[in-house]
């Protein structure tokens, strides 16, 4: 997996995931997280459009990110989800807690 | 007045007519050259001969005083001279027939004879009577002598030879007429059947087909639809000969007809429609007993509806089982009957047989059933074994069980074989965070031999990934062996994975509860439980497996 973190121009914060996000790739995503918590920007948007498979140790980091947000008050998005990605957000259920968007600048533009 | 024949003119006259009567063919010509020649031979008035009528036993009667095209005078069963002689199989000769009881006078009167002397004789092949013949009123004498009466026995005797031959000609032609004509409605009946073999896709058809006669009740039928289908199936009409014949053409045409229909319908659906046709044409009280097979190459299913047919069997493993299909009645007998039909995943098998009972109702000279144990014992041995030539192995124990059978009934058997390529049903490796990569693709290649859909092979594929990832993260904390089982059966698909590390059993596995709030901890269980419709963890010491089922949706 490779993954990308980037600043949006209003100061929120863009994680891209491409490729399989899974166990392998969890230690990463989850430091590249802290790094977020840290910094605590307004927001932040996990843009899963080249993520081709993303399991549950990936979408705890993701639940980490939800709780840290409900505590500090800030926002977040996931954007891009598709095909057996967005199956997989699906049946962990976090659409019923965390907003998604087609793209990440739809999450950008709805986070500002 | 005319001089009496000379017993040397007789003696060639008998020879000529015994060369004449062996180059005749036409019955017609022999009887008026047998009449000629007999009234000369005999030199009377009139000679005539009497043969049996089929079904009456009257005695019909050609003599030299018929007109060209007069029909033939009747002699009522035992009435008359000849029919006494006919009877009685010897001869009798009167000076006077007209003064004798047995004497039939309407006859002669019908014919303008006044009869004085007649000498009648039985037509014999030993002991069986072909008819008579009667010379009536000699030209010389007051009464046949007994010369006269030897050297028509001789005469009736040459007749008779002549009469078998014909007869005998005659019923080989009737025969070959016969043999002719069934050779030729097994002909047509052939023709509404495709080949014994074919290949659709990966599917590869073969059928025995044995009629017990030259037309029989008894049909296999595959066709090639649209969107990567296959319908297969057998028939056996009730009854036999040429109204089962006619059925079966019926049948056969009918389905071949509406088949372009089946590739859209559910396969339930397509059967009552056929049912209700065929209600309309067949004649109160027949039925087709039908087996229906609906191969989706692309979902990799197969739909069967049994219709007064057996169940198909399906080679699981190292043995053979009924596919376990709810039965309907047989086609015809009830027009508003829904018929109900069931799916299994393809993959179970690579080899699927429908069969009509014919074959397990086969006996042998002793009266023996095939399906009382050689049935069973030769589809053991060919499971067992894995004998390749399925279909020949059982043709070739079936035709020796059936050789010196006096009687057998139709016998179909229709073998279909999926040539798709099979996945390794075993993947070992070190299960790591970076190598279960490895044991998702192995997954994924299972979950689309079975025909799952791109959604559901993602989720497949998601559930045993959350599985190996619990095995690398819980059971070793790191690294460690790890086997996969894959296998499918008629209901749809199962991994076992099996590990050395700490394991745990189903009562451990915490119930998974519907959140208020998204949490961190067991979000794989609860994934793991909703992808799968089984799950099943076993903790041993050093060896625990979990095994998961995802069933094919019917």
């Amino acid at each position: 997996m490779n993954l990308t973190k980037r600043q949006a121009d209003n100061g929120g914060a863009i994680i891209e995931l491409e490729g399989d996000a899974d166990l392998a790739a969890a230690p990463v995503f989850q430091e590249a997280v802290e790094g977020v918590i840290a910094d605590n920007p307004p927001f932040l948007v996990i843009d899963f459009s080249k993520s081709t498979f993303v399991n549950t140790p990936i979408w705890a980091v993701v639940v980490q990110y939800y709780q840290h947000t409900t505590k500090e008050n800030t926002g977040m998005a996931v954007s891009g989800l598709q095909g057996r990605v967005a199956a997989s957000f699906g049946v962990v259920r976090l659409g019923e807690f965390i907003s998604t968007y087609d793209t990440t600048d739809e999450a950008v533009a709805a986070l500002s | 007045m005319e001089e009496p024949i000379s017993t040397e003119k007789r003696q060639q006259l008998l020879i000529n007519v015994a060369r004449d009567l062996s180059r005749t063919e036409n019955v017609e010509q022999l009887l008026d050259q047998i009449l000629e020649c007999s009234r000369e031979v005999m030199d009377c008035e009139v000679c005539s001969i009497l043969l049996p009528e089929f079904g009456t036993g009257d005695l019909l009667i050609r003599s030299t005083k018929d007109e060209p095209g007069q029909e033939a005078i009747r002699v009522p069963k035992g009435k008359g001279i000849a029919g006494y002689v006919y009877e009685n199989k010897i001869p009798v000769n009167l000076e006077d027939a007209k003064t004798d009881p047995r004497h039939f006078a309407e006859v002669g009167s019908e014919i303008g004879l006044i009869t004085r002397n007649m000498l009648t004789i039985p037509l014999l092949d030993g002991e069986r009577c072909l008819g008579a013949m009667q010379a009536i009123n000699s030209k010389h004498r007051e009464k046949f002598a007994e010369p006269d009466e030897e050297i028509f026995e001789t005469f009736g005797a040459l007749i008779a030879v002549t009469l078998i031959r014909l007869e005998s000609q005659q019923k080989s032609i009737r025969e070959a007429e016969v043999r002719q004509q069934l050779e030729l409605a097994h002909e047509i009946q052939a023709s509404f059947l495709p080949p014994m073999e074919a290949k659709i896709g990966h599917i590869k058809l073969s059928a025995l087909y044995e009629p017990a006669a030259e037309t029989g009740g008894d049909f296999f039928f595959w066709h090639e639809l649209d969107d990567k289908k296959v319908l297969l199936g057998i028939g056996d009409v009730c009854g036999k000969g040429f109204p089962a014949a006619l059925d079966m053409a019926r049948g056969t045409t009918l389905i071949a007809s509406l088949s372009h229909r089946a590739s859209r319908f559910p396969l339930h659906e397509w059967v009552t429609e056929v049912n209700g046709r065929l209600c309309d044409v067949m004649s109160s009280g027949r039925f087709i007993a039908c087996a229906f097979l609906l191969i989706d190459l692309k979902k990799r299913i197969v739909s069967v509806c049994l219709c007064g047919a057996l169940p198909p069997k399906v080679l699981l493993g190292d043995h053979w089982e009924d596919v376990p299909v709810t039965p309907n009645p047989p086609l015809g007998i009830s027009c508003s009957f829904g018929y109900k039909a069931e799916t299994f995943s393809l993959a179970a098998s690579r080899s699927w047989m429908v069969l009509s009972d014919g074959i397990l109702e086969t006996q042998n000279e002793k009266g023996e059933y095939f399906e009382e144990g050689p049935f069973d014992e030769v589809m053991a041995a060919i499971a067992a074994n894995g004998d390749p030539d399925i279909l020949g192995t059982l043709t070739r124990v079936w035709k020796e069980f059936s050789k010196n059978a006096t009687y057998q009934d139709d016998t179909t058997v229709l073998l279909f074989e999926d040539e798709f390529p099979r996945p390794a049903p075993i993947f070992d490796f070190t299960c790591s965070p970076e190598s279960i990569v490895k044991g998702r693709e192995f997954v994924e290649e299972w979950a689309k031999f079975c025909g799952m859909d791109e959604e559901t092979v993602g989720m497949v594929v998601l559930g045993c990934d959350e599985l190996l990832t619990n095995v690398s993260k819980h059971a070793y904390c790191g690294n460690g062996p790890v086997r996969i089982h894959a296998s499918a059966d008629l209901d749809g698909l199962e991994f076992r994975i099996e590990h050395a590390g700490a394991g745990i059993a189903n009562e451990d596995v915490p119930e998974v509860k519907v959140k208020t709030e998204p949490t961190v901890g067991k979000m794989g269980m609860g994934v793991i439980h909703t992808i799968f419709d089984e799950v099943d963890y076993q903790k041993g010491e050093g060896a625990s497996s979990v095994t998961v089922t995802k069933r094919v949706e019917r």
